[in-house]
């Protein structure tokens, strides 16, 4: 067996994506795809309607960006877990910044990833663990 | 002993996820804005199988409760636990359920249970919802 360089190391940080804006156009298409189409993603004045400041993105397509992440770090990774919390709604419009780094290693071939959906100002919107091995 | 604190899972009707190459693409795409998603490397994306709950009866019923409360219904956390990788072109038969909170009457968790033909856990999921209720006034 091969001890081939799969290691993970705490502290490590996985490189940076590309920003992504999520205009509205983007929005709609993964309320299509996805089939959720609740308003608050999709309709200003429903969303306003239950006091929210505008339409929001949809949670499960930031959390989506995390898997799109750790695939461009390390294509044929294998997630085992993956856990989420939106700490504040994300506003349609906007531009995200995802982050990771290795949290914990679990063994020579598995490591729990720490990542982060930032907005343009900094602001946590969605943070997560992954748990993934080579 | 039981653990009277333990929730009290309440079954949904069972749903099917379909994982038609073409709906999968379609996925994949939107994640990625429009451009090339994991449907590059032949991957489920891994959180395709939450969409089981858009459009099934099970989703209808949750959105029911929602609007009898007057709430939308907005994702506060998701876990996902991946024991064996979907493939594309099945159709994979999901058990749902769902528990209130305890502790928070405006939150409830739902969880989808992703098996093989055979019975075996390929994939379940959680999902911590609020029912999100407007107190301020009609706008923001």
């Amino acid at each position: 067996m091969s001890d081939a360089p799969s290691s993970f190391t705490v502290g490590d940080r996985l490189p940076d994506g590309r920003p992504r804006h999520l205009p509205a156009s983007d929005i709609s298409a993964y309320a299509e795809a996805s089939g959720d189409r609740n308003p608050i993603h999709l309709d200003d004045s429903a969303a306003r309607g239950v006091g929210l400041p505008g339409t929001i993105v949809h949670g499960m397509l930031v959390m989506g960006q995390f898997e799109a992440m750790l695939r461009a770090w390390r294509p044929g990774l294998t997630l085992h877990t993956l856990q989420t919390r939106f700490l504040r709604p994300l506003p349609v419009g906007a531009t995200i910044h995802v982050e990771g780094r290795i949290a914990k290693v679990l063994d020579e071939r598995s490591a729990i990833v720490r990542l982060s959906v930032r907005d343009d100002e900094g602001h946590a919107i969605c943070v997560g663990d992954a748990t993934v091995s080579d | 002993m039981s653990d009277a604190r333990a929730p009290q899972w309440t079954a949904l009707p069972d749903a099917v996820l379909d994982t038609a190459a073409d709906r999968v693409d379609a996925f994949a795409r939107a994640l990625a804005g429009g451009g090339t998603g994991t449907e590059a490397n032949g991957n489920v994306p891994a959180t395709f199988a939450f969409t089981v709950f858009a459009g099934a009866e099970s989703g209808g019923l949750i959105e029911g409760i929602a609007r009898e409360r007057g709430a939308m219904l907005v994702h506060q956390a998701q876990a996902f636990t991946y024991h064996v990788p979907l493939e594309r072109n099945r159709r994979y038969p999901v058990a749902l359920d769902w528990h209130a909170n305890p502790d928070r009457d405006d939150r409830l968790v739902l969880r989808g249970r992703v098996r093989d033909d055979d019975g075996t856990l390929l994939q379940e999921f959680t999902a911590d919802i609020v029912l999100y209720v407007n107190r301020k006034g009609d706008t923001a």
